[in-house]
């Protein structure tokens, strides 16, 4: 028996920890991978409700995530890709104007 | 019992993990803390009762998602990439609302977790072949749309893919006219 407010603390924690790397790193790998963790802690949330009302309904709402942190990571992927081979860097503090001229070397 | 001490255990190993993957110096080494941590939360998927999900965390996340990470880690320049980072600092003005919002927030989750247990779960697990039926009949328009999320992401993969092969050809056509 696990208590719901352990399981949602630590999804809180997790999305919380996604949301400080957002914040704090610049580097745009390092952004899609705090992207990908918080949508995880929101899965976990579900299935932690799931749990709660044994029903399935919660695990299905995860099934619904999963396609959407794919195509996320896909097109972010090949984002910075493209970022790499125009600007040669992925350090989104100096691409953050999307404009030519402000870009600093 | 030995349901929530493993329960536990995932949590800790998943919270220790995740703050690793965000204060990586290197990002390959972020990418192996990512996998450690997505492992770890599958156990916990597990232990909530979703079995099927854990194996879906797994072979989409862990399998999936990871490897295409490592791939364009491989891809570019790695050294480059861990060096390529200029850490952003916020003013003070600029934190104040944030902040004060946020210790709203906590300060409500810790009254309502205060106010009592809502309940507990009691980690039987539940089969694949519910999971199945609820979602192919409540939920049919939900998969539809899912399918319409995924060829989005191959469309849009294919075209940018597209356009950095031609940026890669361009700059290559530049050297050779150079030499």
């Amino acid at each position: 028996m696990i208590p719901i407010e352990h399981a949602l603390i630590v999804a809180s924690v997790l999305f919380c920890l996604g949301a400080l790397g957002v914040i704090v790193r610049r580097n745009l790998i390092f952004v899609l991978m705090s992207i990908e963790i918080m949508l995880n802690a929101a899965g976990l949330a579900f299935v932690a409700g799931s749990g709660l009302h044994q029903q399935p309904d919660g695990q299905i709402f995860f099934l619904f995530i999963l396609p959407v942190a794919a195509a996320e990571v896909a097109i972010g992927l090949s984002l910075a890709v493209l970022l790499w081979l125009n600007y040669g860097t992925l350090d989104l503090s100096k691409i953050a104007a999307m404009r030519e001229d402000s870009f600093r070397q | 019992m030995i349901i929530s001490i493993l329960f536990y255990v995932a949590a800790a190993i998943a919270i220790i993990a995740t703050a690793a993957v965000i204060m990586a110096k290197h990002a390959i080494n972020a990418v192996l803390y990512l996998l450690v941590s997505l492992f770890s939360v599958a156990l916990m998927l597990y232990t909530l009762g979703g079995p099927f999900v854990a194996l879906l965390e797994i072979i989409v996340y862990a399998g999936a998602i990871i490897v295409l990470f490592l791939f364009v880690i491989m891809m570019l320049n790695i050294r480059r990439i861990d060096q390529d980072e200029s850490l952003r600092r916020p003013s003070s003005s600029q934190l104040v609302l944030p902040l004060g919002l946020a210790s709203l927030l906590l300060l409500d989750t810790a009254l309502c977790i205060y106010a009592g247990a809502i309940g507990s779960i009691p980690g039987t697990p539940i089969s694949v072949a519910d999971v199945g039926r609820v979602l192919y009949r409540k939920h049919y328009l939900g998969v539809e749309l899912a399918s319409l999320i995924l060829l989005i992401g191959l469309i849009g993969g294919m075209v940018l893919g597209a356009a950095g092969y031609r940026i890669s050809a361009q700059k290559e056509k530049k050297v050779n006219d150079s030499n």
